[in-house]
């Protein structure tokens, strides 16, 4: 296609793409620069129903002031970057002048909020996404080679994890764990009542986190694959067989080749999914053994008297740049692949 | 707590006011701290059975340590009247709300809620609130920071109660977290 025509045929997208993600990116880049005024106080009396005691109170007249002339706040630059709910570089440089070994140096980096929250996101992050591909391409070779009458029910069924709303779905699932709900005495039948609760220990809630997010992300990747499937070639296919490859050789000598852009696509999308992880967070109530950037982002814009905007937007930022950095060498590959075949 | 914590439910990391609620009034506790307002909902006849509300008794928040005060905080319910309404709407309500709070609406509604009003007389489901209140308990300190302080402490108390820091190092770490976000609320410089 033309440059000029492809020009004109994208526009639409690219200036949504603009309006509603690029510049709401630069506003809370921006945002995150800023913190708030210094809060005027004033020191007042409150009578309550015991008497009347000495209260500190916010000025609201001239907040307002302040808020006028200056909106944005007080320049910090970086400052929100570094501080300890972020990568927090003066607590680590302390705990390495202060640290007798290796072993003490790392074992208080987890102390800090966020490198807690990024150690259960990429942990999640690249558990989930490798079994979700191996499975998915194996839940579509395995409905592929279903009868016909049976594909579409199995098909239908297949999906529904997706449907079902991540929250709605965690919550489910967290209830059914409990230990009086169906999973868990279950579990107590099985194990004698001495079976750990899923949710007690940090290692079982990330198992319980991790699997939960296998399941719902599961069908994307199964029907994106399901479709490639059906593009394979069947005279290459037909040829491997006469060369007498078993399944196993045709399935990975002829299919998988043919599906690696497929492949690309998914473990992109998959990659930049899963580091947002965040409704199962809530769902299952995990946050006191297992935190991610989205959480720490939203705990932030949760305080309700006083919303930490330059901390999320700092969080946001430092979010993005983790996809960017994850993401990368798919990206790497992409372009190689790219090269190679336009040449 | 931590030493109370290690009695609790193995879940209890994971349950709020609800789930507390529930397991009460399933029979599965034997002693519980819960908001005032859950009195009421514990001794009524959904959600429990016979055994479980007629022994259950309301009583003070506990103290702690030899103290006399009861370790817990009061929060009143009042009625605000916002600034952008007009003089005469606002003398209005105002006259509207205060002649409704009378001590023939409490006789009323006695049971309802927790009274500030001459005349409550405190039924069994307010017991427990009236012994907290008469105790001494200080109310929630409304001052403007106090919400930042009250994530710290929900944020870095975690690790003390499942027993994977120290006191002083959780202490530490509330202080720590409360101070960064203070600066950035303006509180502190």
């Amino acid at each position: 296609m033309p440059h000029r025509t492809f020009f004109w045929f994208i526009l639409p997208t690219l200036t949504a793409m603009i309006l509603f993600i690029a510049l709401p990116i630069v506003s809370v880049f921006i945002q995150s620069l800023h913190i708030e005024h210094e809060q005027v106080i004033v020191v007042s009396e409150s009578c309550g129903p015991f008497g009347c005691t000495e209260t500190t109170l916010v000025d609201t007249g001239a907040t307002e002031e302040l808020h006028r002339e200056r909106p944005l706040g007080r320049l910090n630059g970086i400052g929100t970057y570094t501080n300890r709910s972020h990568l927090a570089l003066e607590e680590i440089r302390k705990a390495w002048d202060t640290a007798g070994t290796i072993g003490s140096f790392f074992s208080q980096i987890p102390n800090l909020p966020f490198y807690k929250a990024l150690t259960f996101t990429l942990t999640y992050t690249f558990a989930v996404t490798p079994i979700v591909l191996v499975l998915g391409l194996a839940i579509a070779v395995g409905i592929n080679n279903l009868p016909k009458l049976l594909k579409g029910p199995t098909i239908f069924v297949s999906l529904l994890p997706m449907m079902v709303t991540p929250l709605v779905g965690s919550v489910i699932l967290f209830r059914m764990v409990d230990g009086d709900g169906i999973i868990g005495a279950t579990l107590q039948l099985i194990y004698d009542d001495s079976a750990p609760s899923l949710k007690a220990s940090p290692v079982l809630t990330w198992t319980m986190l991790i699997v939960y997010g296998i399941w719902h992300i599961l069908p994307f990747s199964f029907i994106v694959f399901y479709a490639g499937l059906q593009t394979v070639p069947r005279e290459t296919i037909e040829a491997a067989m006469i060369d007498g490859a078993t399944k196993w050789q045709r399935m990975m000598n002829v299919v998988v080749p043919h599906l690696m852009p497929i492949v690309i696509f998914v473990t992109l999308i998959l990659l930049m999914d899963n580091f947002r992880v965040f409704e199962p967070i809530v769902g299952f109530s995990a946050e006191a053994h297992a935190q991610s950037l989205s959480w720490i982002n939203f705990k932030d814009l949760r305080e309700i008297a006083n919303p930490l905007y330059s901390s999320a937007g700092a969080t946001s930022m430092l979010t993005i740049l983790g996809v960017a950095v994850v993401v990368t060498p798919v990206l790497i590959r992409t372009w190689r692949d790219f090269r190679r075949r336009s040449h | 707590m931590k030493s109370l914590a290690e009695y609790a439910h193995p879940d209890h990391l994971t349950q709020a006011s609800n789930e507390t609620q529930g397991l009460w009034e399933a029979g599965q506790a034997a002693l519980g701290i819960m908001w005032g307002s859950r009195g009421g909902v514990i001794l009524d006849n959904e959600g429990s059975s016979e055994e479980v509300t007629s022994n259950t008794v309301l009583t003070s928040a506990p103290t702690v340590a030899g103290g006399s005060i009861p370790a817990a905080t009061l929060w009143w319910d009042g009625i605000t009247i916002s600034t952008n309404v007009g003089d005469a709407e606002a003398e209005a309500t105002f006259a509207a709300l205060v002649s409704a709070m009378t001590p023939e609406m409490v006789a009323e509604h006695n049971d309802d809620a927790v009274w500030l009003i001459e005349g409550f007389r405190p039924g069994p489901a307010a017991a427990g609130v009236a012994a907290t209140a008469t105790g001494g308990t200080k109310s929630y300190p409304m001052i403007p920071y106090i919400g930042l302080m009250h994530n710290a402490l929900g944020a870095e108390l975690v690790d003390f109660l499942k027993g994977s820091e120290s006191a002083e190092q959780a202490i530490a770490d509330v202080e720590a977290a409360y101070v960064t976000a203070a600066r950035e609320a303006g509180f502190l410089n």
